[in-house]
Order: C-alpha cells, then structure tokens, then sequence
C-alpha cells in the first residue's frame, strides 16, 4: 500500500527544492580492496518528473554508482558477508562480466543483482530502466535496457494480485515501457484497464496523457511538466 | 531493497538526501499526534526523526497541522520550540490565521513562547501579512510585526518610507523596534541614514546605543563622514552619539581613534565617557580610558555602566586601576552591573574575593547578555572556579549557545578538577555548539580522562541520534586510553558504520591498546565488508601492538581477510618494515587483487624506508 500512495504523491507534486551539489568521496572497493574517488550527488533541484518518473531538473539522473577502475565492480550496498563477498569477486572476474566494461553502471549492476541472485525482480528491473537513463544516446543500447526492464517487471508483476495497491502502478509502468519501445497497442491494451478507475495521486492524468501519446505512435520519453502544458 | 518500495525509490534515491519524506506522507496524518511526535524527536534530537514528523504535518496541510504546533510553541523544552519554529517555517501555504496568532503571541506573558513565536514568523516570513500588522491599532502588533520584518532582512522597496515612518511612531517601543529594524534591512530607495543621526539630538545613552548600533550596520562610507563631522558639532548629545558610534562598527577608519582621543579631553563628561568606551575597543592602550570608565561604574543609567564594564575586559587595556571601582560595582543593585562587572574582574584581577560566586550566580539571570558575560568570566578563572562546577554543568543546558559553550570552556579551564562533567560535556556536544573539532579534543584534552563510572554513560551516547554526540563520545573514550576497556565491543560495532565515525572509533580503539587487540582481530577475521576492513585499519593505528596480528592474517585462508591485512600494514609505513618478507611470499598467490594488494603494501613500506639515511 506505502509505495503506491507515495508514488502517485511523487508524481502528482513537484518534489522539494534543494541545492544541487557534488561531493568527491572515497570508498574501499569491497571486492578488490582498491581505493575508489567518486562524485556523489549530495542534492539536487528537481523541476519536473518523467512519465517512467524520472526526477528532471538540475539532477544527476539517475545517482552515480561508484565503479572500482581496477576491477570495474559497481559498488552498492553497504555491506557483505564473507560468502557475498566471495561471490562478488568470482562474478567480477568472469569473462561475462568484463565483456561489459562498455556498458553503463547500471546495466552492470543489474548483471551483478542477477548472478548474486541477492535482489528481486523489481531490483533488476529497476537497475535496468536506470541504465536505459544513461544509455538514451544511444539506440540499440536504450532499447535493450527498455526491454530488460520490461521483461523483469513483468515478470516480478505476474506475482502481484490484481487487487494489490502495487498493482496499477506497475502496470501503469509496464504500459510506460511498452510505449517506450514503440509497441502502442499493448501498452493501450493496460492503459485501457487502468482508465477510470480510481488510481493513486495524478496516475489518471498520466494513464490519459499515455492514451494520447499512443495514439500519436509517439515514443519518445514525456514528462509530467508536457503533460499539463 | 524491498521491491514494495521500488516504485517510488527511483525518485527518491535522485533527489532526495533521507528517507523520511517518504515514509512520512504515507502514515496516518492525524496532526496532533504528527506534532507530538516532532516533540519527542525535538528531545532526542532525532534529525531524522524531526524530519518525518515534519512531512507528516505538512501532508496533513497547514490549516489543520498549524495549531497543534503553535502550541508546541509553549512547551518549556528550548529544543522543542526551535525544532517546531523550524517546523512551522515549512508549512506552505501558511495561514493568514496561523500569521495572527503567532504575531499574537509574541507578546504573550510566556517570554520564551513569544520567542519562539518570532523565531517561526522569520521563518515563514508572512511579509505581506507582516507589512498590514504596521498599521495596526495596536502598538503591541505594529512592534512586534516590525521585529519580525528586521528579523527576516527581507523588505520591498514600496514598503521602505512605511517602516521608515515608524521612527516617529507615538509609542516607544515601536521607535525602538524601527531603529533596529533599519539596521536590519538593506534599504534600496529610501535613506535611513539622516533620519537616524536626526534622534541623536537630546538622545539618553541607551538610545544613543540602540541607533549607533544599528547605524554600525549600514555602509561605512555612507555613515563615517556624517559621524566625523558630528563630532565637532557644539551639541554635546551629538558628541557623545558620534563618539559612540565606533564602538559598533567592525572596522574603525583612519583618524577615528585620533579624533576619539580629542573626545576624551572633552569638557562634557558623557562625551568623555562615550569616547573612553569606543577607544577602548579602537586603541586600549590610549591614556586617560580606564579613569573614564571606572567613573562610568557608578552612572545613574545601567547601560552605561554594563557597557564601560564591558569595556573594561577589553584586552590589552591596562585596566588595573579600574579595580577598586569594579569591586565597588559588585555592590551595584542592579545584578546586571554586578554579573557585568565580576566579568570584567574575572579578566582584571581574577583572584578577586567573591567573583566566583558572583558570576555563578549570573548564570540564572533572566538577562542572556548577563549569563554570557558572567560565563565568559568563569574562563578567566579558571581551577577558581571549580567550587561553582554543578552551576557550570546547568548552563551546558542553557539555550543561549554562547553561554553553553562558555560554560564549556569553563569547566575546560578547570581542569582535571572537572573530570566528573566530561559525560555532560559530551551530551552538550549533541546540542547547536560553536566548539568543533580540535577545540572540543583541546578541551577534553585539559579536563584529561573522564571517571571510569561515566563509562555506560559515553558507551551509550555512541548511539545517540544527535549527530556530533557520538564522535565527541569517542573522543572522551580515546582520551580515557586503557580505562575505556569495557568499550571496545561497542567500539568495534562503530567500525562498520559512518566512515568519520569509524575512524574515530579506530582511533579509540587504539589509545585502549593491548584490550582492543584480540576482540580486533576476531572482528578481521570474520572476512565482512567493511568491518574486516576498519578492523584492520584499527590494528594498524596500534602499531607495534597490532603488527604481529596483521602479519598473521597474511596467511589467513580467506582472501578478503589477507587484503584487508596487507593494506592495513601498507599504511604503517615503515613500521611494518618487518611484514615486508611475508608481503613478498604473496607475489605468487593465486588471486590478483592479494597480489596486487601485497605489492601496493610493499611499495607504502618501501617508499619511507629508502627515505631514511643510511
């Protein structure tokens, strides 16, 4: 029930104002034992927000992962345990893994989220639209994480109940995605499902918004602010 | 993470610092309850805490969450009533109704709850509502809505001749509010200046003070020339103004203290008097100034007499003479002019019969000026006051920072004596405090370790929820070394935490030496990130204690466990001289971040060695 009522809140208000600023900050490669330098994102100022509720503004989205450059682990979490540990640096060292040196943070992290077999299917599905924010430049990569992202939402969804308040968020989102990757009838096929019922905060602006821009075969990525222009 | 609250953490890991915003729009939003919950966190100084309570009240709305917080503004806890003026700031839109209640209770029998009452209304800064209350029937009103504006510095141009008018208004309170106020306030259009040096004429000394005060705000060059010139003027009121005026200016400009010197040979008494008071600050050293101000002891008006006290702490000034006068002042009625002027013997002639008791007694003055000069004084004591100790540790709670810190620096001053306060010095650290880092180790340091009975006492300020109580709890701890045994366990919980935190803590850890060794290496050896780590770290930071047991974990079957060893021994430098062969064995291990790890550590160990002549 929580992340629905927030989600929608969320996407229906402009979030808080803050000062946007870095900060240089060192860490410990969990795997290596390496030292990292990386910037983090203290603050930011978030204007408006995306249809797959990306924060826009003057914001670095999404948060920069700090990458280990001596063996590329994608550092997350807080902690590990010895055997998490061990895992760690076998998936790192794997051949699978260093092929991807040339993919975003996120994508990786949502590689090492699936080998640990730590984190759930809205983890690795989240990890991969995260990627799909930093591979927009690029096509054939942008599609892959929008697709990765709707197959392991998908999936994490068919263990949903359709009564559950998670429920018309995540297949307002799944309609998102298929949008996204130009398939506009079966995102209207969800979107159909969601309109007018009661949802969540503005979700039934965004769900109508959706139905207009599928009819306009439009794909391209939307924000809430081109939204209520 | 738990996927329930995926969704929503894409937004709120970009662009949100802490969680509480989330978690705190989706409870029940009953305002009262929201409110009483920000009090409790208000008490424990739960940041996070005060935060979602914060969310949870404006996600009820201001109507509704506006009353119960206004009420919260009575509460006797000076720490609840900041954190809900805090709070009241960030109720938007903020009610016109709220607006007058709080302008309301500014005037309030309650001193502390009108406080906090202006304290919010500068953070909501109603100026329109503000700007209305001006022209109120109501002195009262008019007064305190023009605090509030000159508390805010934030004024539009239309309104400048409004508030300027209010120089001239029939009550007196008003008047004094106004002068303020235009310190305050950064007119664009209107000049406030003339109409300002306008009151000096037939002013007494405290008005003289209140406009000098607020002229010292404005652009010098705007305000010097005027002053220069009124010190020649043939009105003695306009002397003693101008002579005054240097005493509230950050910089004094060539030939102020020259043509002070002049003032203080002039034939009117108070203009000497001004003049002694400002030259004492500009040039102490000026003959004739302590005979001035030691008159000024025994002046009908108090303020006179605070200020040339005052004045007479000023270093440098060779003040000696002023003794007998000041001692003569600790007779005065007024506890104000007695707290004054033992503050000023404490800097003179500390030895004084007395002073102690005098300025303990200070620290309950209503006056805030009075428990900050009295606490200021207790520093100069030094071990003397010693006797006033439990008096010292109840202003470690007082809500003016100035005096709490003062206080701190007391009970520093006095030394070992004050060993039994260092656990009250530590939850002070917890509360809003000018004292940081090396200042705090300073002062700890002077007071030396605390009693070993305080230990439950610090061990569990290291989970406090005030943000700096746990590093000052560390630091009390590392400077009781050994004593601080019964520590380490939670110590070493400290290491996988906030990375200053650990650092601290490994700190700590390594002035309890031998004790911390075994339980250290037990904490490396269980191979966690980034326990093993820190624990290593820690091991290192003991030295020659630590080394053997870091040289044994470069044999330790878990790879983990060997890195964290080798980097831990690479940061000893040359200490670790003696791991060098051992380092050189893991050129062949199996692993290459070990390999990579140990060579690292070699070259750290290396580099200061080959530094060192032969």
């Amino acid at each position: 029930m929580k992340c629905f009522v927030l989600a929608a809140l969320c996407a229906a208000a402009a979030l808080p104002a803050a000062a946007s600023t870095m900060t240089g900050e060192s860490k410990v490669c969990p795997v290596c034992l390496a030292d990292i330098f990386h910037n983090a994102q203290m603050s930011a100022s978030v204007f408006d927000t995306g249809l797959d509720f990306r924060p826009l503004g003057a914001v670095v989205t999404p948060s920069p992962l700090p990458v280990c450059s001596e063996c590329g682990f994608v550092v997350h979490g807080s902690s590990a345990g010895p055997r998490a540990l061990a895992a760690m640096r076998e998936i790192t060292a794997s051949p699978r893994y260093k092929a991807l040196s040339a993919r975003s943070s996120y994508y990786r992290l949502a590689f090492l989220y699936k080998k640990t077999g730590a984190h759930d299917q809205a983890d690795i599905g989240q990890a991969y639209l995260k990627a799909s924010w930093q591979e927009e430049n690029d096509p054939v990569k942008l599609k892959e994480d929008l697709g990765l992202a709707f197959f392991h939402l998908n999936t994490y969804m068919a263990g949903i109940a359709k009564g559950s308040p998670e429920w018309p968020v995540g297949q307002y989102l799944l309609a998102e995605l298929l949008r996204r990757l130009s398939n506009f009838s079966e995102a209207k096929k969800i979107l159909r499902g969601l309109s007018g019922k009661q949802l969540p905060g503005a979700l039934n602006e965004f769900v109508n918004f959706q139905l207009t821009l599928c009819a306009r075969k439009d794909p391209a990525p939307r924000s809430a602010g081109e939204m209520r222009k | 993470m738990n996927s329930a609250l995926f969704f929503f953490s894409w937004l709120l890991s970009a662009c949100l610092p802490a969680s509480a915003a989330g978690t705190a729009v989706l409870e029940q939003l009953n305002p009262a309850a929201a409110a009483e919950e920000l009090k409790a966190a208000a008490r424990t100084g739960d940041g996070d805490a005060q935060l979602a309570a914060m969310y949870k009240l404006k996600a009820a709305g201001p109507e509704a969450a506006v009353p119960p917080l206004i009420e919260a503004l009575k509460d006797p806890d000076w720490e609840v009533r900041e954190v809900t003026a805090w709070a009241l700031g960030h109720m938007e839109p903020f009610p016109a109704s709220g607006v007058k209640k709080l302008i309301e209770a500014m005037g309030d029998k309650n001193k502390a709850f009108g406080l906090a009452a202006a304290e919010a209304l500068a953070d909501i800064n109603p100026y329109d509502d503000l700007i209305k209350e001006l022209a109120s029937e109501s002195a009262g009103a008019r007064g305190r809505a023009l605090y509030v504006i000159g508390k805010t510095h934030y004024h539009k141009e239309k309104d400048e001749q409004k508030i300027l008018n209010l120089l001239k208004d029939k009550d007196e309170k008003v008047r004094e509010n106004a002068i303020w106020a235009l310190g305050e306030l950064r007119m664009e259009k209107a000049d406030p200046v003339p109409a300002l040096l306008g009151l000096f004429s037939g002013a007494p000394y405290q008005l003289c003070a209140r406009v000098t005060s607020a002229l010292g705000k404005f652009p010098p060059e705007r305000v010097n020339p005027e002053i220069f010139k009124l010190l020649s003027s043939p009105d003695n009121y306009l002397r003693r103004c101008a002579a005054l005026y240097f005493t509230f200016t950050e910089r004094a400009p060539a030939g102020a203290a020259q043509a002070l010197t002049v003032a203080l040979g002039d034939a009117d008494p108070d203009v000497r008097g001004a003049a002694a008071i400002t030259l004492a600050k500009l040039s102490p050293a000026t003959p004739g100034i302590v005979a001035e101000l030691a008159r000024l002891l025994s002046d009908p008006d108090l303020r006179t007499r605070t200020d040339a006290a005052g004045a007479l702490s000023r270093r440098g000034l060779p003040a000696a003479e002023a003794v007998p006068a000041l001692e003569k002042a600790l007779e005065d009625k007024d506890p104000s002019a007695r707290a004054f002027a033992a503050g000023a013997l404490a800097a003179i002639a500390p030895d004084t019969r007395g002073l102690a008791a005098e300025l303990a007694a200070a620290l309950k003055s209503p006056e805030a000026n009075d428990r900050i000069f009295a606490s200021w004084g207790l520093i100069k004591l030094g071990p003397a006051a010693v006797e006033y100790l439990p008096q010292l540790v109840t202003a470690l709670e007082d809500e003016e920072v100035k005096v709490r810190d003062n206080a701190a620096y007391a009970l520093g001053a006095i030394g070992p004596a004050a060993r039994s306060a260092v656990p009250v010095l530590v939850r002070a650290q917890g509360r809003s405090s000018e004292i940081y880092g090396d200042d705090f180790r300073g002062l700890l340091a002077s007071i030396g370790p605390a009693e070993k009975g305080a230990l439950p006492e610090l061990i569990a300020a290291l989970d406090s929820k005030r943000s700096r109580m746990p590093y000052a709890a560390l630091e009390a701890l590392a400077i009781m070394g050994p004593e601080a045994g019964e520590a380490v366990p939670a110590l070493i919980g400290k290491l996988a935490g906030d990375k200053h935190l650990a650092r601290a803590a490994a700190g700590a850890l390594a002035n309890i030496g031998p004790a911390a060794v075994k339980p250290l290496q037990e904490t490396l050896r269980r191979g966690e990130y980034p326990l093993s780590v820190e624990a290593a770290a820690a091991l290192a930071r003991l030295g020659s204690t630590g080394l053997p047991v870091l040289k044994t974990a470069l044999e330790d079957t878990d790879d983990f466990v060997v890195m964290c060893a080798a980097r831990a021994l690479g940061s000893m430098g040359a200490e670790a001289a003696t791991a060098l062969q051992r380092l050189k064995g893991l050129e062949q291990h199996r692993s290459q971040y070990v390999r990579a790890r140990a060579a690292e550590a070699s070259e750290k160990i290396k580099a200061p060695l080959a530094q060192q002549p032969d």
